[in-house]
């Protein structure tokens, strides 16, 4: 394996300002006019190949104590090489220009950049030269402010907005006829305004949520899809840095509602990554099991909805498949009190202990699903109509969803067989046995085909983990960290001052920068964490599957019929909580 | 003078008996449904649910009426009603039970005997499109405009089927006797050899298809799609209007289910359904009932278990399979008309 | 009868030159939409049931649908249709419309020729009398004519084909 950071020194000695490896991940800190070159050099030389560019941010530095340079904004990719099992290299790249800051833009070397950057300039205010359409891409159009930055306060801004009832647009509520005149819409740029241009969403039942796509047809030929977001941004981000670490376990819940626990665990474990600790194994086992359910109860929801999209309301395998999952909720339920928003994992552990009706009730469960699969695959698989709607639909081939970021089901589904819990294992997945399915086609088939396969390989991992699950603590031995158990506080005052310092101080992790990605249901879900040795996160990031995989809607649908949008839509699998953050 | 009269009355019956029937249609879909998806579907309204319909009635019509202000309006409201006339009309020259004889007085129970009874169905079924186009297209709205196109297209190919295969049933009129006939009543009453059924029994499936694509039933539902096109010509209707449109999906189900069960299943003939006598016209009509709900369940059981075919699939499939096999199904029975009958 | 006959009659006047007089393209094809059916309606009062029912089948069914499909495709909406129209446009339709009369007037003129008696006959317009007319009596024209479709039918098509790049994939 070659060390990037002395193939980068000897290739460009002059572009490196500072080399480091925090936490087994190396950390460049480049030049900002050397980015583009070093980024093809480690793109293209074949013993490197960081071919993925996994996130993309910025972090604004002016509050923080810790800073080598003088440039107030630095830019964050965090690269990975899908050829050598998602090796990650992180590049800091300080921004020129002060409190304007320019950056060159990489979507030339990695087209997924493009959503990247179009959010760092709508949250940081960076200009990326270079970039095709730098727009804002969360926030309303007319926002006055880059939220982000340090010296945006949270909450009581002024909110920009300039509707008033009086308006004319408002005009026609409460109105029996409405004569309201017809203002078209302004098309927007790139699309040709005699070709058809319908406006899909952001309240369409199709589109999962809020999602908006202005879709430009030609007959029902799909020439053009421009997606529009934001309609769910809470600002996650923003929020994550003005609470304690241990305090926004509660929000990742709220971003993948579907997947909850999985967020849980992404989060958790960066912050772990920052501390330097590890959960103890019998809480390692409980995460793989909760989050192999959660990936199973996420690929349910995906195939009831998918078969609502594709094959109407009548459908019942919608039902078959809610079915299914509720059993699983229900499982949660009896973990944690809680169906959706579970919050269950903890930093250092979890919650609590699995309750001992739990173990039974989930064995039950394992040996009913395999069979309800079937069902499924015979009621669907052998189905030419089925078949006729998914196969040769939203094609993708594996160097486009590499270069486009895509990840999880997609990227397998177009024959690329990387999978984190593989390449990079947490939690103990290496102890496990199991395989990443991978269909070569990169159709929706395919990506349906891998996500069966998936709910099956995620029984044989929770049936490992089940029968050798460790006996032990279930919460990191470590009164800093974890809250002592509820009977210490009655007999010991120590007990009692470490849960009074947690509680009112949190736990301060050292100074420094960790990114952590998991493979979520949907994709790789990553959490990027600066510290500054105080007991909030000085900059908290969410890399969500649902975003990035999202921008590829256009590359998928382009030239197929109107209806296979909704297949295409179906088959990325968004939830627009994790696309919005 | 009483014949007009009679007429009439015998209209006028039939339409509350198809309303009713729409009505309990719903609740029948309702709850059928709910049974392929695991639930328990319509239960509070009444016992078992059974005013569901009803409740369902009265919401419709006392909703607020919303004519949007970018619509055409005269065929924006004349629409609903375009679509629902054909639904009731064709029923007319279906007989729902044998005669009644009562001395010297024969009640037929159909409203009309035309003597092109078949070309009948075909007329009325290929005026049906006109409402969802009209009402598609008077919306002034993408998705409507885009979803009348599809009923367009869709209604005009499975036309080609339907009368080819109607052309078949008319074709077998012909074995055994001199001259066939196009009356539907006259074709109920010649008995027919059991190798015929049989060889009819083969187009039936064919049939069906064509019947679900022309009552734009899923999995053909193509020009409401409620996922792509959110509900397609019917996008900006509410209240009343809507339900007309919906009344007339659900009795074209009721006419084309009436339809199959007198050409392909004898109609009202069964055990007991003796003509002339005084019960036979109840049990006759209990056979035509029977035949008709077990229909209805098919269309049912097929919405819930197969996906909605594409729209370009939908026309391929009709001129490239179902239109060559039908051409061939005509051919066969032109055949064995010429040379058994 | 006359009565109603009379009332047909002015449907159908109305429907005319609603496709003439209307200045909306949808508006014209409903109204050729009623004339066809008041024409319908009218060959069921001459017993003639099987040509009124045809007459729905192929007009109403098929024709005027098809052109409120293309007029919905092209666009519902054309303002500049009776617009804008060059003087000898309108020079060529008053002439054609002249020379259409005068046609109609020199054929009403004349008897009706022996072979169309049957069509009087009562009873004449039923499909048994239909079908003899037309497969026995007058099979060669009737064959023609179905080979001049044909051959328009794949003129149609080929013209069609032509303007068309190949999407195979």
């Amino acid at each position: 394996m070659t060390d990037p950071i002395a193939a980068v020194r000897s290739a460009f000695p002059d572009a490196v300002r500072a080399s480091a490896v925090y936490r087994q991940t190396p950390i460049l800190t480049l030049q900002a006019a050397d980015l583009l070159a070093v980024g093809r050099f480690l793109r293209d030389t074949p013993e490197l190949g960081y071919d993925l560019l996994s996130d993309l941010t910025v972090v604004d530095r002016l509050r923080l104590p810790q800073a080598q340079d003088e440039a107030r904004f630095a830019g964050i990719y965090q690269l990975r090489s899908v050829a050598r099992g998602g090796d990650l290299l992180q590049l800091t790249v300080p921004l020129p220009g002060g409190d304007a800051p320019v950056a060159p833009s990489v979507t030339g070397l990695w087209p997924t950049a493009d959503w990247h950057e179009r959010e760092a300039f709508d949250l940081f205010g960076v200009r990326y030269e270079g970039h095709p359409d730098l727009r804002r891409i969360l926030m309303p159009d007319d926002w006055p402010t880059h939220p982000l930055r340090k010296d945006q306060p949270l909450g009581g801004e002024r909110v920009p907005y300039t509707n008033t009832w009086a308006e004319e647009e408002f005009q026609h509520l409460g109105k029996q006829i409405m004569q309201t005149d017809q203002r078209p819409e302004p098309v927007p740029g790139r699309m040709d305004a005699r070709h058809m241009i319908v406006n899909m969403g952001p309240q369409h039942p199709a589109t999962h949520g809020v999602l908006r796509l202005i879709v430009e047809l030609d007959g029902e030929r799909i020439i053009g899809i421009q997606p529009d977001i934001g309609y769910l941004h809470s600002g996650f981000e923003k929020q994550g840095e003005n609470i304690r670490y241990k305090d926004f376990v509660y929000y990742t819940d709220r971003m993948d509602y579907v997947s909850a626990m999985q967020n849980n665990l992404a989060y958790c474990l960066a912050v772990e990554k920052l501390l330097g600790i590890e959960a103890p194994p019998r809480a390692q086992a409980i995460r793989v099991i909760v989050c192999e359910l959660q990936r199973i109860a996420s690929h349910l929801v995906w195939l009831a909805t998918h078969t609502l999209d594709v094959g109407g309301t009548g459908l019942a395998l919608l039902m078959y498949a809610f079915r299914e999952r509720e059993e699983i909720l229900d499982l949660f339920e009896m973990v944690c009190g809680a169906r959706l928003t579970t919050s269950y994992l903890r930093v250092g552990g979890v919650s609590h202990d699995l309750p001992p009706a739990f173990i039974p009730r989930l064995r039950d469960l394992l040996a009913r699903l395999p069979g309800r699969f079937d069902e499924y695959e015979r009621m669907l698989s052998g189905s030419p109509l089925w078949r006729g709607r998914l196969m040769g639909i939203g094609k993708i081939t594996a160097a486009q969803a590499i270069a486009w970021g895509v990840t999880g089901p997609l990227l397998r589904g177009a024959g690329v067989p990387y999978d984190l819990r593989k390449a990079q294992p947490y939690c103990g997945y290496e102890q496990y046995d199991f395989s990443i399915p991978v269909q070569s086609e990169g159709d929706s088939y395919a990506r349906y085909l891998v996500r069966m396969a998936e709910m099956r390989q995620s029984l044989r991992i929770i049936q490992q983990a089940v029968d050798a699950l460790p006996a032990g603590h279930f919460w990191i031995d470590d009164p800093k960290i974890a809250p002592p158990a509820r009977g210490l506080l009655d007999q010991s005052m120590e007990a009692l001052i470490h849960h009074f310092k947690l509680f009112t101080e949190g736990f301060r992790p050292p100074p420094g920068q960790a990114y952590h990605g998991i493979e979520a249901s949907k994709g790789e879900m990553g959490v990027f964490l600066v510290s500054d040795g105080s007991a909030h996160p000085y900059r908290c990031r969410v890399r969500t599957p649902s975003f990035v995989n999202l921008q590829v809607t256009e590359l998928m649908a382009k030239g197929h019929l109107f209806s296979d949008l909704v297949t295409v839509i179906g088959t990325i699998d968004i939830v627009l909580g994790d696309v919005d953050r | 003078m009483s014949i007009v009269l009679l007429s009439i009355l015998k209209s006028l019956a039939l339409i509350i008996l198809l309303l009713t029937g729409f009505a309990y249609l719903t609740y029948y879909e309702r709850k059928l449904l709910a049974r392929f998806h695991v639930r328990r579907g319509p239960n509070r309204a009444g016992p078992f649910g059974l005013l569901q319909p009803i409740a369902d009635a009265v919401k419709a019509i006392f909703k607020e009426e919303i004519v949007p202000g970018h619509v055409d309006k005269l065929i924006y409201i004349v629409a609903p009603a375009l679509s629902l006339i054909p639904a009731l009309v064709i029923f007319a020259v279906i007989p729902i039970a044998p005669d009644l004889r009562l001395g010297g007085f024969t009640l037929q129970f159909h409203v009309a005997d035309i003597n092109v009874g078949l070309l009948y169905l075909a007329a009325i079924a290929s005026v049906a499109t006109y409402g969802i186009i009209l009402g598609g297209w008077s919306s002034n709205n993408n998705y409507a405009l885009l979803g009348s196109l599809r009923t367009a297209a869709q209604m005009i190919s499975y036309e080609l089927p339907f009368g080819l295969l109607l052309a078949a049933i008319i074709l077998t009129t012909n074995i055994g006797r001199e001259a066939g006939t196009l009356s539907l009543i006259e074709i109920l009453n010649q008995p027919r050899p059991w190798w015929l059924w049989l060889w009819l029994w083969l187009a039936f499936p064919m049939f069906f298809i064509t019947m679900l694509a022309e009552s734009n039933r899923s999995p053909f539902d193509l020009p409401e799609t409620e996922n792509e096109l959110i509900a397609g010509f019917q996008v900006e209707y509410g209240g009343i209007k809507f339900a007309l449109f919906f009344m007339a999906e659900y009795i074209s189900m009721i006419t084309g289910s009436a339809i199959m069960a007198t050409l392909f299943f004898g109609g009202w003939r069964g055990p007991f359904a003796d003509p002339g006598t005084w019960y036979g016209p109840i049990v006759g009509f209990g056979w035509f009932f029977l035949k008709v709900v077990a229909l209805l369940f098919v269309y049912i059981w097929v919405r819930a278990s197969v996906p909605r075919i594409r729209y370009d699939q939908l026309l391929q499939f009709c001129w490239k399979v179902l239109t060559p096999l039908s051409i061939g199904y005509l051919v066969l029975t032109a055949l064995i008309v010429v040379f058994v009958g | 009868m006359p009565l109603l006959f009379a009332a047909l009659a002015l449907i159908a006047l109305v429907g005319a030159a609603g496709v003439l007089l209307s200045r909306n393209p949808v508006y014209s094809a409903l109204s050729l939409l009623l004339n066809f059916v008041a024409f319908a309606v009218m060959y069921v009062m001459l017993s003639a049931q099987f040509l009124g029912v045809v007459q729905i089948i192929v007009y109403a069914g098929a024709i005027v649908v098809l052109f409120l499909f293309v007029v919905m495709l092209i666009g519902g909406n054309l303002p500049a249709l009776g617009r804008g129209r060059r003087a000898y446009v309108r020079a060529a339709g008053v002439i054609l419309a002249a020379l259409f009369l005068l046609a109609l007037l020199f054929g009403l003129a004349r008897p009706l020729p022996n072979g169309l008696a049957a069509v009087g006959a009562p009873d004449g317009g039923s499909v048994q009398a239909l079908g003899l007319a037309l497969y026995v009596d007058h099979i060669v024209p009737f064959e023609l004519a179905s080979i001049l479709l044909l051959t328009a039918m794949l003129g149609g098509i080929v013209l069609a084909r032509r303007y068309q790049a190949p999407p195979k994939d």
